[in-house]
């Protein structure tokens, strides 16, 4: 099978077992974010946005749910590259080469690493993610994403070959306190226009 | 029996095979874009453009978010443990896609448990299914739970 068959690169595999990257996200939590937060999920525990009943918990004070520091890695930095501006009305987001050029911000960092090096033919899709909780992030915590490929393989599926990205996520407050560590897949596939050709 | 205690359960109070009590949410428009707008999560168009969705991809309507969706089970499940207990695990695994109208409910059931070192471990299977019990969310999770008259689950977390 020559390298633009596979799914999974030579490049990529070389880097397993590796820490590939490590990012902070640039805002830091707040209670604005916990309350956007906490609504869109419709989960608006006091836990989560009264000082005065959190002190009475074990928590000692106003925490955040804990997947809360996940999206904010997505969160532009202001003065960075605005991808609204001229967005072509075809720019979706499941096509590695369009998120790759354009270097967004991405909910997991270390996983947008790899999929910037999948094949042009390729798409990618979540496949699964499985967490450790062991802390939760608190209003003025500074959050910091390291993460580590820990497998790659390919295997046959009921729609095709298809590729497995294995990275573990772990996310750290400013003090180097461990918050969770995500354990994800990604899932990936030839793009069917290419699989037809 | 189904649990249904807002404050929290005890381990000692939970058999294998019981189920966690249901919440409901019917789908509509605003509350997938509100969840695009907490999360800036503006470049999937598929969660709010109609358009895009209809000219560009094969999808009958925008979709719900998979993250979205996976945490409204795990913060159910969370108030289901209480203040008092800790969501430690979930293994989550997006299924099929939520569209507006769909009338999406969670299920969860015990599936096992197990003391160690005097806290309750509590193995259970959770999901988030449509009006036709597809599921859209599958989870599998542990949480960890006092035991009464037994010591509090600590924080942070340290197994």
């Amino acid at each position: 099978m020559t390298e633009k068959q596979n799914l999974i690169t030579d490049k990529m595999r070389s880097l397993i077992g590796k820490e590939t990257k490590s990012t902070t996200a640039w805002p830091e939590v707040t209670r604005t974010e916990i309350r956007r937060f906490i609504q869109s999920v419709m989960d608006e525990d006091p836990l989560y946005y009264d000082e005065e009943y959190a002190k009475t918990t074990r928590f000692g004070g106003v925490v955040a749910p804990p997947t809360l520091p996940t999206v904010m890695f997505g969160m532009r930095p202001p003065g960075s590259w605005d991808p609204l501006i001229d967005l072509p009305d075809d720019f979706g987001a499941d096509k590695p080469s369009e998120i790759a050029e354009k270097e967004l911000p991405n909910w997991a960092p270390g996983v947008h690493e790899m999929v910037s090096m999948l094949p042009e033919d390729s798409r990618h899709f979540d496949g699964g993610n499985q967490l450790e909780i062991y802390q939760l992030a608190r209003p003025g915590d500074k959050i910091t994403c390291t993460s580590k490929v820990v497998d790659m393989y390919e295997k046959e599926g009921r729609s095709g070959r298809l590729g497995f990205v294995v990275v573990d996520l772990t996310y750290t407050n400013q003090k180097g306190e461990l918050l969770y560590i995500n354990h994800h897949t990604e899932v990936v596939k030839k793009n069917k226009k290419e699989e037809q050709s | 029996m189904t649990l249904t205690s807002a404050k929290g359960v005890y381990y000692d109070d939970i058999k294998v095979g019981d189920e966690l009590p249901v919440k409901s949410v019917r789908l509509n428009v605003p509350i997938i874009l509100r969840w695009c707008a907490a999360t800036e999560i503006l470049v999937r168009r598929d969660h709010f453009d109609l358009r895009y969705v209809q000219e560009y991809t094969d999808l009958k309507d925008i979709v719900a978010g998979g993250v979205w969706a996976t945490t409204y089970l795990m913060q159910h499940i969370k108030n289901w443990a209480g203040v008092d207990g800790w969501v430690w695990k979930v293994s989550s695994q997006t299924r099929s896609h939520m569209f507006p109208g769909d009338v999406m409910e969670t299920w969860g059931r015990i599936t096992g448990k197990y003391v160690k070192e005097g806290l309750g471990y509590v193995e259970l299977e959770a999901g988030f299914r449509n009006q036709d019990g597809v599921d859209a969310v599958l989870q599998s999770d542990v949480v960890v739970l006092p035991l009464v008259g037994g010591r509090p689950v600590p924080y942070p977390f340290r197994p």
